[in-house]
């Protein structure tokens, strides 16, 4: 077992919380991380990366949390929106609180659960039609052959 | 050192048309409805947006929505005859940014309120005589972050130096700023905190990045002298 470094030789870290857009798609936690650490990197270089000392520790639900050092909270949430896409899926990820401990995280995760709605799916002539609800969002995702159409509205648009 | 997170500040407090994204280009031109871009703008914080948008606009907005006509500067007749055209029916009129002398002609004219794309032209676009008749005319410059998102490598950085040039000139005439996420998806939306933590990573100031946010509401309603009659 690793031995525990006394107080003054630990890392002083915090804990980043962002929630991810879509919410329903699920993204491999170590892909992530490579996303993550390519934007500190690409945004801020190579030795400010080190002094940020960024870790995805989970990706699920919506919500990312990662660690970082203490005092490059700012610059990693900066990266953090710098994010467009995670391999060929775009996704937006907006920073919302840093804390020190995992468990603040937690607790703010509990709170902020998206009510999602059962997914509809319709299969005609035109391909495939999967429509997702939550609340007042409304995501149309319409699968031709080998491509991929995405219109997102609000149940009026859909009515009009 | 020394300066407060940005995480922990509270942009909420401020009051309505302060915290405008002052450029989505919403269906059909993109993937994402106007109604849907201002839900998702209203829950990532901001009190109203900017939308370049030709059709009808929906009255059940969940925040208040100005409409943009952006027009392109051909020439410089073309682009004053429809920038006059565009602003009897939007609130707001905007040029992307082409030709330096057309655009220097365009904002003279004082026939537009934002210059958008400035990022993706060649350096000296907005030079210093544009700058101060902008200043004088009361024309914003927008800072498109999807010039900064969606790029890597030499292309950010060219990015990042057009918004340093802005910056420069901005700080020496003191023309409005406005920040925009300029997209058509609204994926490509940021928080106003993650807006303010990029503005900040490539150089404005706390100060400058509030009165940016702010800036739509004074080309809304801008000051004139009281008249006496």
């Amino acid at each position: 077992m690793a031995k525990v470094r006394p107080p003054t030789l630990r890392d002083n870290r915090r804990y980043v919380l962002a929630r991810y857009e879509p919410r329903y798609r699920e993204f491999d936690p170590k892909k992530m991380y490579y996303v993550v650490q390519d934007a500190v990197t690409g945004l801020f270089g190579d030795l400010r990366s080190v002094s940020i000392g960024q870790a995805v520790m989970s990706c699920e639900g919506g919500f990312l949390i990662v660690r970082c050092l203490r005092g490059g909270e700012d610059d990693l949430g900066a990266a953090l929106a710098a994010v467009t896409a995670v391999g060929d899926e775009s996704v937006a990820i907006h920073p919302m609180k840093s804390s020190g401990t995992i468990k603040t995280l937690r607790d703010v995760i509990k709170n902020n659960q998206p009510v999602m709605g059962p997914i509809l799916e319709e299969t005609n002539s035109e391909g495939q039609t999967l429509i997702r609800r939550e609340g007042k969002k409304v995501d149309v995702v319409r699968r031709k052959n080998m491509s991929q159409n995405n219109f997102y509205c609000v149940p009026e648009d859909m009515e009009e | 050192m020394g300066r407060t997170s940005l995480l922990f500040d509270d942009f909420m407090t401020i009051p309505a048309f302060s915290c405008t994204d002052a450029h989505v280009i919403p269906a059909p031109a993109g993937d994402t409805s106007l109604r849907r871009f201002a839900l998702e703008a209203k829950a990532l914080g901001f009190d109203s947006i900017v939308a370049e948008y030709t059709g009808a606009f929906p009255e059940d907005c969940a925040i208040p929505v100005a409409r943009i006509t952006c027009i392109v500067g051909e020439t410089q007749q073309k682009a004053i005859r429809d920038a006059g055209k565009a602003a009897r029916t939007a609130d707001l009129v905007g040029i992307y940014a082409g030709d330096a002398g057309i655009l220097r002609g365009v904002v003279q004219s004082g026939s537009v309120n934002i210059i958008y794309g400035l990022a993706s032209q060649p350096t000296g676009t907005l030079d210093h005589i544009t700058a101060r008749y902008t200043a004088e005319r009361g024309v914003a410059v927008a800072i498109e972050l999807n010039s900064l998102l969606g790029r890597h490598s030499h292309r950010r950085q060219r990015a990042i130096r057009a918004y340093h040039d802005i910056l420069r000139l901005h700080r020496k005439h003191h023309f409005p700023l406005v920040l925009g996420s300029g997209t058509n998806s609204y994926l490509g939306l940021r928080s106003p905190r993650a807006v303010a933590l990029l503005c900040r990573s490539f150089g404005m100031e706390d100060a400058e990045i509030k009165a940016a946010f702010s800036a739509v509401d004074t080309l809304l309603h801008p000051h004139v002298p009281v008249e006496v009659i």
